[in-house]
């Protein structure tokens, strides 16, 4: 069976990933579960697995058998996602604290270092040339639609999405990879 | 000097037991399908091409256009329609992609062929003076499109693995777009090789 996943998702058919989630979702949910119930939802418990299953699937090709077994490679890819994911939720300011037993609110010192972070970001995007900060207060600010962006500019909604998508990469080099998507 | 192991850490099998037993607890509660999960991946696959895509690009280039298509007979897997040739239709079969994925750029074309799961396959990125050849033939649902391409920017054009249909089809690809907008399309793409 496990050697049948491996072939199949080396070859990327689709059918690997149902006998993986067969096989092993249990094992993944339990990791997870273990690991971040304190702090992760019930959504980002769901949104971890998703994320899981994409990285073995498109991992797999880094998986050798000679340092040791599937399972055991798979659970360290889980161990590493599920961190991530805690981390993401730590830093991620929650409209609503969590009913059961987690402790999600912001203490003094996160509500600080997040003011900075904001004012960072603003001084950043007014170093964005002209066109790309109006495209970028007009979408993250005024929430328009690219389309509406790209009438008013008279570009393409490709055009913009591609400036969008550069002035995040330059706004990530400036503030040193404090916003992650 | 303590040597760091190269190896994947072991959990014995009473731990993923555990792990076993507690995830089955939390799945009767939750409902995650199969297909939703699929379609997540389908999801990340496409921001994957579409950020490769991006990556391709220069200074002051933009993606004017993308779209789908599947893959054509037109002209080259027709060659291969005769008796003598059909025992290669099985490695066309095996070797070819059903769908492309198509940006049109102010400056080049980036092509990729799409497998299961929206996963990119092989990848061909070309500038339009690279295009020696380029034909098209227009149906009621669908353009054909064809290119013969000289080059490659990564000088790694192989548009099939297996050596037997090399000579046929190397540098040629053929793709029907079925996209709403396909007349603008096709009408970028002759604007371009014009105004070469």
């Amino acid at each position: 069976m496990e050697e049948q996943i491996i072939d199949l998702l080396q070859k990327k058919q689709a059918k690997g990933i149902d006998l993986l989630m067969d096989r092993y979702s249990n094992l993944i949910y339990g990791v997870i579960y273990s690991m971040g119930h304190h702090q992760m939802k019930h959504e980002d418990i769901e949104e971890c697995y998703n994320d899981v299953i994409f990285n073995i699937w498109s991992k797999i090709d880094q998986y050798d058998s000679k340092r040791g077994t599937f399972r055991n490679w798979m659970i360290s890819i889980i161990k590493f996602k599920t961190i991530d994911y805690i981390r993401k939720c730590k830093k991620l300011p929650r409209d609503t604290v969590e009913e059961n037993d987690s402790v999600l609110g912001q203490s003094l010192e996160d509500a600080v270092i997040c003011k900075e972070n904001h004012s960072a970001l603003k001084k950043a995007i007014q170093k964005l040339n002209k066109v790309d900060e109006k495209i970028f207060t007009w979408r993250y600010l005024d929430e328009l639609s690219v389309e509406e962006i790209s009438t008013r500019l008279n570009m393409t909604p490709q055009a913009v999405y591609t400036r969008i998508s550069r002035s995040k990469g330059k706004l990530r080099k400036w503030i040193g990879g404090i916003y992650n998507e | 000097m303590n040597e760091i192991s190269n190896e994947y850490e072991i959990f014995s099998d009473d731990t993923v037991e555990e792990f076993e037993q507690l995830g089955a607890a939390y799945k009767k509660n939750e409902k995650n399908s199969k297909a939703k999960t699929k379609q997540y991946i389908i999801k990340r696959n496409l921001k994957k091409m579409k950020e490769t895509a991006q990556g391709e690009l220069q200074e002051e280039e933009y993606i004017e256009a993308e779209c789908e298509g599947s893959l054509t007979a037109l002209n080259y897997l027709g060659n291969m329609t005769s008796a003598d040739y059909a025992f290669m239709m099985l490695a066309a079969y095996n070797d070819f992609p059903v769908k492309y994925h198509v940006y049109l750029t102010t400056k080049k074309v980036i092509i990729y062929e799409i497998g299961s799961l929206k996963h990119i396959g092989r990848q061909y990125v070309f500038e339009y003076t690279d295009i020696s050849h380029f034909k098209f033939k227009k149906y009621k649902d669908y353009i054909k499109l064809f290119f013969k391409v000289e080059k490659d920017k990564y000088n790694q054009f192989r548009t099939a693995g297996n050596w037997l249909l090399y000579p046929f089809v190397n540098r040629r690809i053929g793709i029907n777009i079925f996209n709403d907008d396909r007349e603008l399309i096709l009408k970028f793409i002759q604007r371009k090789l014009g105004s070469i």
